[in-house]
């Protein structure tokens, strides 16, 4: 049983219980490099990331090893309240490789089809490359299995639907924002009221390039924090009107208990028609924004409401690509599996073939001691005659072995292969 | 063999319109560069019909309706090939490559080849003023694509209608720009083109041929494209009210080119 994925998710543990069990980006070398110092454990990768941390293990002894991660992991937590084997899984075999590339494509996020993940399983990998020596926790087979995973992320992108259209509110924002202006650099936002939403909307509008933000708040304190965060500005709440003829995008979150920008007001401070289109997001309930501002011209006004309509509508729409997305994962965890049974017939091949050129070479040196007047281009000649005999002779036989072991027959296989020619169990094939 | 190399590039321009409109009807994000490289297969095999044209009648294809037709499609699908290299603008080519195929198919129609009229203003001055006049066209049903596509995708976010539209068109200020650039391009080359039929015929002939249909008709396209960049560029109107007028203006004289095709029946050489 050489595969397991050992580790905690979104699913199996709330946040508090999951940033206990992460590994921050410096502890994450050594902690690698001490799995793989474990009794047991060939290869192995660390992935640790706000919605997950699993250590994916390629192992000899699995009934030794396993437990020596679960004791890491708890000792990495420390001080839980319930035993942490309540909030791990264990999976193993073909089920930890389908889990890993489920995680790769995006299936098992919290968000379904999103894509960060992808980069972060290569940084995980690239990480676990980056050890050597003692600590070499990659080699052959997770080459191939994180190579193959990361290629079903891309197949599962690119031949899917699974990561279209914006999958949270402040995403939705975002993807409205740039139906409107297309690029957002150099853009100017405001933002009325800093909650979390709203702060996590400017978040997400600044990562796309709003340049110029101003936060007002009714806490003048909390405005001037949310505005260092992002460069911006802060501005007293009653002051916001000036900022509004050169602002773009609106993200309004307040608390208050009415409209904070009602129509009456709005036309009176904006007494000009708009040149240029005004955003607003309303994320707040009861909505600070009068909804028959959305109906005055260049104005598009989307309220919580709308954006979640929007999320809902892409998550039925990702939803529905489940099965192609399922279908590729299969066929792909199908398809390492093959490859990776078929390595069990590497040893027998091996010895197959060193046996029968050390034979071709005994006889070769034979054959050449009775023949003292060929020259050396003959002897040559004749010494890759025999080569090319040998491969030709072998190549069917080692193909047919390599073959029936991807099917999965490689036990009757390999000893048959190995009753016929003489030759000794061998393991280890992967390396 | 002539018409079945100009053929080949309406098929091409035919399988071109078929992939963004599939796009378009699955609600895909954008076009991607395939459509745009359809398109310029077309358009090297419609370069080559022209060249075969030009050697074999001694004159490129801009005299009589047909010839003059397949070179307005060229040009429209060489919009769509230069459109094409832009990722946010390619999806123009959903209105664009339609109308490259049914251009060049109605001219394959009609037929393409020289009408046998003698004309007076003849060389590579009238070879000159048809390619600015026919620029100045195409930058206009560029602007008119653009600027339609403008006020589908405003009336999407408007009303909040996230499908096809919202999915597959450009971003509202990519539109806008487009359809500025495509008409101030386009009125740029028409109004250059107009006035070196004018100088002609003022040299030669010693006033302006009002009683020429074609002439009137292409001095309502430059008064209908000179409107609508004053009102793209006057203080009071937005993007919107812009791509309004630029389409209406776009429609009014396409109506006044059906019109005048419909009254008048000889002495046409160009459109």
């Amino acid at each position: 049983m050489p595969f397991a994925v050992v580790g905690l998710n979104h699913r199996t543990a709330p946040i508090e219980i999951r940033e206990r069990f992460a590994f921050s980006p410096d502890e994450m070398p050594d902690a690698l490099a001490q799995a793989i110092l474990n009794n047991g454990v060939r290869e192995a990768t660390l992935v640790s990331t706000c919605n997950r941390t699993e250590y994916y293990l390629h192992l000899s002894e699995p009934d030794s090893a396993i437990p020596q991660i679960v004791d890491a992991l708890a000792d990495q937590a420390d001080d839980l309240p319930k035993p942490a084997e309540r909030y791990l899984y264990i999976k193993r075999e073909h089920d930890a490789v389908e889990h890993l590339f489920r995680v790769v494509s995006g299936l098992d996020s919290m968000v379904l089809g999103e894509v960060q993940i992808q980069g972060q399983v290569r940084d995980a990998y690239e990480l676990a490359r980056s050890l050597t020596g003692q600590r070499q926790a990659v080699r052959a087979v997770f080459n191939r299995l994180f190579q193959s995973a990361l290629s079903v992320g891309g197949r599962v992108r690119n031949e899917t639907r699974l990561s279209e259209g914006a999958a949270s509110v402040p995403s939705a924002a975002v993807e409205l924002a740039r139906k409107i202006f297309g690029s957002l650099r150099g853009r100017r936002g405001l933002v009325l009221g800093a909650g979390n939403m709203g702060e996590l909307t400017l978040e997400c509008l600044v990562d796309e390039g709003v340049s110029s933000v101003i936060v007002t708040s009714r806490s003048i304190s909390r405005a001037q924090k949310v505005a260092d965060r992002f460069g911006g500005q802060a501005v007293a709440f009653s002051d916001f009107w000036d900022q509004l003829p050169e602002t773009d995008i609106i993200v309004t979150s307040t608390a208050a208990p009415h409209a904070m920008i009602t129509l009456e007001e709005f036309k009176q401070r904006m007494p000009r028609k708009l040149k240029s289109p005004l955003f607003i997001v309303d994320i707040a309930i009861p909505r600070d924004v009068e909804p028959e501002i959305g109906d005055l011209p260049n104005v598009f006004l989307y309220s919580i409401d709308d954006l979640q309509h929007i999320v809902s509508a892409n998550f039925e729409r990702r939803k529905a690509e489940l099965p192609k997305a399922e279908k590729i994962i299969t066929d792909e965890v199908d398809r390492f599996w093959r490859w990776y049974t078929g390595l069990q017939a590497v040893p027998t091949i091996r010895q197959l073939r060193d046996r029968a050129d050390g034979m071709r070479q005994g006889e070769l040196e034979r054959t050449l001691a009775q023949l003292k007047h060929l020259s050396d281009a003959d002897r040559e000649k004749i010494e890759r005659l025999s080569t090319s005999l040998l491969k030709k002779f072998l190549h069917q036989p080692t193909a047919r072995i390599r073959a029936a072991a991807e099917d999965g027959r490689e036990h009757d296989v390999l000893d048959a292969a190995r009753f016929l020619f003489d030759l000794e169990e061998g393991t280890g094939g992967e390396e | 063999m002539l018409v079945a190399v100009y053929a080949i590039a309406a098929a091409f321009y035919l399988a071109a319109s078929v992939r963004y409109a599939t796009r378009f009807a699955r609600a895909q994000p954008g076009a991607t560069a395939v459509g745009a490289v359809i398109v310029s297969a077309g358009l090297l095999a419609h370069l080559a019909a022209s060249g075969l044209y030009w050697s074999q009648f001694g004159e490129p294809p801009l005299v009589g309706l047909g010839p003059s037709l397949a070179s307005l499609a060229l040009l429209v699908a060489l919009a769509v090939a230069a459109l094409g290299l832009s990722t946010s603008a390619r999806s123009l080519g959903l209105i664009l490559a339609p109308i490259a195929a049914a251009v060049l198919l109605i001219a394959l129609v009609i037929g393409i080849e020289p009408t046998g009229s003698e004309l007076e203003f003849r060389g590579r001055w009238l070879v000159l003023h048809i390619f600015l006049a026919f620029i100045g066209y195409v930058g206009w049903v560029v602007a008119a694509a653009a600027a339609s596509m403008y006020l589908l995708q405003f009336r999407q976010l408007k009303h909040k209608q996230l499908g096809a539209v919202f999915e597959f068109f450009p971003p509202l200020e990519t539109l806008d720009r487009l359809a500025e650039w495509a008409l101030i391009i386009g009125f740029a080359a028409l109004t250059l083109g107009i006035w070196l039929g004018w100088a002609w015929t003022i040299r030669f002939e010693g006033g302006f041929r009002w009683s020429d249909p074609k002439v009137v008709w292409a001095v309502l396209a430059w008064l209908a494209m000179l409107l609508a960049l004053w009102a793209r560029f006057s203080r009071s109107r937005t993007a919107r009210q812009a791509a309004l007028w630029n389409v209406a203006g776009f429609g009014v004289v396409f109506v006044a080119y059906l019109v005048a095709k419909l009254i008048v029946t000889e002495g046409q050489f160009f459109l």
